[in-house]
């Protein structure tokens, strides 16, 4: 019954870091609920493993921690370079790639 | 008999002419009109020796025929094995030494008359390759390697009827002999599909057993066996199919010799050089038709429809044509319909079941037929170039040979007694009143048709002689006939000859007995024939010739007198009866408007279609509205989607949440 | 789960349902926060949260993982950017429907997602409790050694993968112009 609770928690923090991408405009922001989502999803691959004692989805959740770092550094590099001499960093500033 | 040394030498009888087309079409050019002449004719003439030579041998042992010389299997798929390989037995070895040695005739005589014209090596080229599809034709041993040669014919006589191609007349009339042929050639091909997936090509025993054939001796003794073994059930079940099949392959075989309704090629094939109509359009190609169906002989006599309707269409041709001939001026065309007349004529000795009577006429005809043809080409010639009857006469002084051996042949065909037309034609009619093969009294009628036919045919002939080399010389004054070049007339005279001496293998003393030439072809026809005669449980009654031959004299003689009568009458007289019959004589001399006709049946409406499948269909439906309409479409659809590119992260973002949630969604349900 | 008797079951459901509570309100602060620090700080907090539960589950290689490189590192990372950009007034928004649209959407994944949790709520799975605990060190070895076994492709690939991430991220800051003089001027 437990488990269920965490797989809950990690559904509503997928949640919470899906709206936080879609309604925020600071970047930086943005990266950091994309780095929740991928916390949740941690959380149920970590907890499945737990009740069924077996090691696979830990394994892709160390994996996965592995790639969220490296997508944090490349991430937090083009935000900085980007929005580096800006007064204020505003996502919806930049929509040249449209049409 | 050496089936060993036969296999070998057999495949030179058409080789060396298709050696011919190779060498004088690449180095032509090069080698010279007289080398180019030289070379094809004495290729045909090898090929005609190379017959001879197999025909001695294979006489010396006539109970070994036919003889099957299988090379290689050419088709070998589904069942369905296909040999290349030829037939030798008396019809073959017959029709090879026509093919070939009225065609070495031939090819001699065009050294002469195509002198100075600068297609000569193509010419020669052409001709020996014509003579190569035919002898393919003739030697097959089964129906697929006789449509090759069949095809190959008409090919060849697209190209020499267009041969002066740079003149619109040759050009429309080469591409009409070869669409109307074509027509034909459907037919054929769906009788023969018929054939191969009927029963009657798996053979029950035999060494192909179980395999698909279209070799004809396969197929014929199956059928055979199928109707001896048990007729009730073949009755029932397979004789429908067979009447189909066969009314198919005549349908090919219309078209092939110019019958009704597929003939109205032959009269334009006369744009042609005149060895081409007298090789092409007299002796050969147009008598495909009948052996083909004197081949599939066994076919054809078990079913007395078939039989009925050939018997017919070939004795409604011959008087339609022979009408037609008699008002005709140009002197080749009275010659095409008298073709198509005489052809006619086999049709008949076919359809009532005497084939072998057919493939007799077969012979005659190539020699005097080609002798006349021949003739006409050296009045051609010696008249500068005039066709029209209207301007010659007289001839007889300025071309004395041309006219004594055109008057051999004219004699000939109009069944002069004695003369190689009058025993051939004689034994059709004969044989079509006694023979019982065609249904009803189709032989009969046939027979009265075909005599009426015999005094139309004296009387035109007698009319173009006549015109052409007696009586007073209406042509240019200034520039006199003259006589032609010894390549060309000592072909008439050797072809005259033939005309004289060639009918006599009809001839016996007692008509119990079988002639010569029966006789030498039974060995053919007589088990195919004698299974059908019993399975239709009918009896050849034998019956003296004499009342028939006389029928035929009085036929000949009288229409000789009517014609005589009417050219030595006073022109006043001659105009009075034109005008008499005026209505009549229009419709002959417009050939009863059948090109008219077919044109308004079919080439409009064709054109017709043509044009709406083009204007609407092609440019309309499928240039605008498929190809054009696929481009605007995906057009269209771009720019309905464009709105998604808005180059904002958050709505990006969005779909991606969206889709997402459609992917959970579908997942958990 | 463990040998231990009921006392430490409870108290193991207690430090679970508080850590999850806890992971929850980071969350929110993090989207909800207009001050950049603060929100990192409830990364901070999240982050640590999720490191207990997995503890608190007997995941303890995973944990200690999470919390050494995710709350000592990732959000450390993400604390010196923040510090980098000066807090400017938000402007109005250049999309305000954007955000109604998008709360629409998010709404409509929470919804799919919790119809999607109830389903399994039923599974017997989840039902069963968390397996036996596994000795920390035995967990840590089997872990190594099915790394070595099973996983060696995808366990170098992403050393690889970081790698790439790191030269990536110095040469989107840096810009092409200082590899070509490597020793010269800014």
């Amino acid at each position: 019954m437990m488990a269920f609770y965490v797989v809950a928690v990690a559904v509503l923090l997928i949640i919470i870091g899906a709206a936080g991408v879609v309604l925020r405009r600071n970047p930086l922001i943005i990266l950091m609920s994309i780095e929740l989502m991928l916390n949740g999803a941690n959380l149920i691959l970590v907890t499945v493993d737990r009740v069924s004692n077996t090691l696979d989805g830990t394994l892709f959740a160390t994996m996965l921690i592995g790639i969220a770092a490296a997508e944090v550094a490349v991430g937090l590099a083009m935000v900085v370079r980007i929005f580096r001499d800006e007064p204020v960093a505003d996502v919806d500033d930049y929509h040249t790639l449209n049409g | 008999m050496d089936l060993n040394l036969l296999q070998r030498i057999v495949p030179l009888i058409p080789l060396f002419p298709l050696a011919g087309w190779i060498l004088i079409g690449i180095f032509g050019r090069r080698m010279g009109h007289k080398s180019v002449g030289a070379l094809a004719t004495a290729l045909v003439f090898a090929s005609f020796a190379v017959g001879v030579f197999t025909f001695i041998t294979a006489m010396k042992a006539p109970g070994e025929l036919p003889a099957r010389l299988i090379y290689f299997d050419w088709v070998a798929a589904g069942g369905l094995v296909v040999p290349i390989g030829f037939q030798i037995d008396q019809l073959s070895l017959l029709m090879v030494g026509v093919v070939s040695g009225v065609g070495a005739l031939i090819h001699l005589y065009s050294t002469g008359y195509m002198k100075g014209d600068p297609g000569y090596p193509r010419f020669f080229s052409y001709l020996n390759l014509f003579t190569f599809f035919m002898l393919v034709l003739v030697l097959a041993e089964n129906y697929l390697l006789m449509f090759v040669g069949w095809e190959g014919v008409g090919l060849c006589s697209y190209l020499l009827i267009g041969f002066w191609y740079t003149n619109s007349a040759p050009t429309q009339a080469g591409k009409k002999a070869f669409i109307v042929n074509r027509i034909g050639d459907a037919g054929f091909i769906i009788g023969l599909m018929l054939l191969v997936t009927s029963p009657l090509a798996v053979p029950e025993h035999g060494t192909t057993e179980g395999l698909r054939t279209l070799s004809y001796q396969p197929l014929f003794d199956n059928v055979i066996h199928l109707i001896e073994s048990d007729p009730a059930t073949f009755t029932a079940t397979l004789a429908p199919l067979v009447t189909i099949i066969t009314i198919c392959l005549f349908f090919g075989a219309t078209g092939k010799s110019a019958q009704l309704p597929l003939y109205t090629w032959l009269p334009d094939a006369m744009e042609g050089p005149t060895p081409v109509s007298a090789l092409i359009h007299a002796a050969t190609m147009v008598t495909a038709g009948v052996y083909m169906v004197a081949r599939s002989h066994v076919l054809f006599a078990i079913s007395p429809t078939t039989m009925a309707i050939i018997a017919i269409v070939g004795a409604v041709t011959a008087i339609f044509a022979a009408t037609i001939a008699l008002v005709q001026t140009d002197i080749k065309r009275v010659l095409a319909y008298s073709t198509i007349s005489q052809l006619g004529y086999m049709f008949v000795g076919c359809g009532t079941g005497a084939f072998f009577a057919g493939i007799f006429h077969l012979m005659t005809h190539a020699f005097f037929k080609a002798c006349l043809f021949l003739g006409a080409g050296s009045v051609i010639i010696g008249c500068h170039h005039e066709q029209d009857m209207r301007k010659m006469g007289g001839l007889r002084k300025f071309m004395p040979i041309t006219a004594w051996t055109f008057l051999v042949a004219t004699l000939a065909i109009a069944g002069a007694p004695g003369l190689a037309g009058f025993f051939s034609k004689d034994t059709i009619l004969h044989e079509a009143f006694t023979l019982p093969f065609a249904a009803g009294s189709a032989g009969q009628f046939a027979g009265i048709v075909g005599y009426i036919t015999a005094l139309l045919t004296a009387g035109y002939m007698f009319r173009l002689y006549l015109r052409t080399f007696e009586g007073p010389y209406l042509g240019d004054e200034h520039h006199k006939p003259h006589e032609t070049l010894p390549s060309m007339t000592g072909v008439l005279v050797v072809l005259a000859i033939l005309s004289v001496l060639g009918g006599w293998v009809g001839f016996s003393t007692n008509y119990q007995q079988a002639t010569p030439i029966q006789a030498y072809l039974n060995p053919v026809f007589h088990h195919g024939v004698e299974a059908a005669a019993h399975y239709l449980e009918v009896e050849e009654v034998k019956s003296p010739p004499y009342v028939y031959m006389l029928v035929s004299i009085i036929a000949f003689a009288l229409g000789l007198f009517l014609m005589y009568t009417y050219i030595r009458q006073n022109p006043e007289i001659q105009r009075n009866l034109k005008l008499r019959y005026h209505a009549v004589y229009k419709m002959l001399w417009e050939k009863y408007r059948v090109d008219e006709l077919y044109a308004n049946l079919f080439t409009k409406p064709g054109t017709w279609l043509c044009g709406v499948l083009w204007k609407n269909v092609d440019e309309h439906v499928i240039d605008d509205g498929l190809v054009e309409g696929t481009g605007r479409a995906t057009e269209w659809l771009g720019q309905a989607i464009r709105p998604m590119q808005t180059g904002f992260l958050r709505s990006y973002a969005l779909y991606i949440v969206i889709g997402v949630a459609i992917l959970i969604l579908l997942a958990s349900v | 789960m463990d040998v231990n008797g009921p006392i430490i079951g409870v108290i193991e459901n207690v430090v679970i349902g508080f850590f999850g509570f806890t992971a929850i309100i980071g969350a929110l602060i993090l989207v909800l926060q207009k001050n950049p620090v603060r929100a990192a700080l409830g990364l901070l907090l999240s982050m640590v949260s999720i490191g207990m539960l997995f503890l608190a589950e007997g995941a303890s290689f995973v944990g200690f993982v999470q919390l050494m490189i995710y709350a000592g590192a990732i959000v450390i990372l993400f604390l010196f950017a923040v510090m980098h950009f000066p807090l400017g007034r938000q402007k109005r928004p250049r999309l305000p429907h954007m955000d109604a649209i998008g709360f629409l959407g998010v709404v409509v994944l929470g919804i799919t997602m919790l119809i999607n949790l109830a389903l399994i709520f039923q599974s017997k799975l989840l039902a069963s409790g968390f397996a036996p605990r596994l000795h920390p060190n035995i967990e840590v070895k089997n872990i190594g050694l099915r790394f070595m076994d099973d996983w060696i492709y995808p366990f170098e690939l992403i050393s690889v993968l970081l790698l790439v991430g790191v030269i990536a991220a110095v040469y989107i800051t840096r810009g092409p112009g200082h590899l070509k003089n490597p020793g010269g001027d800014e």
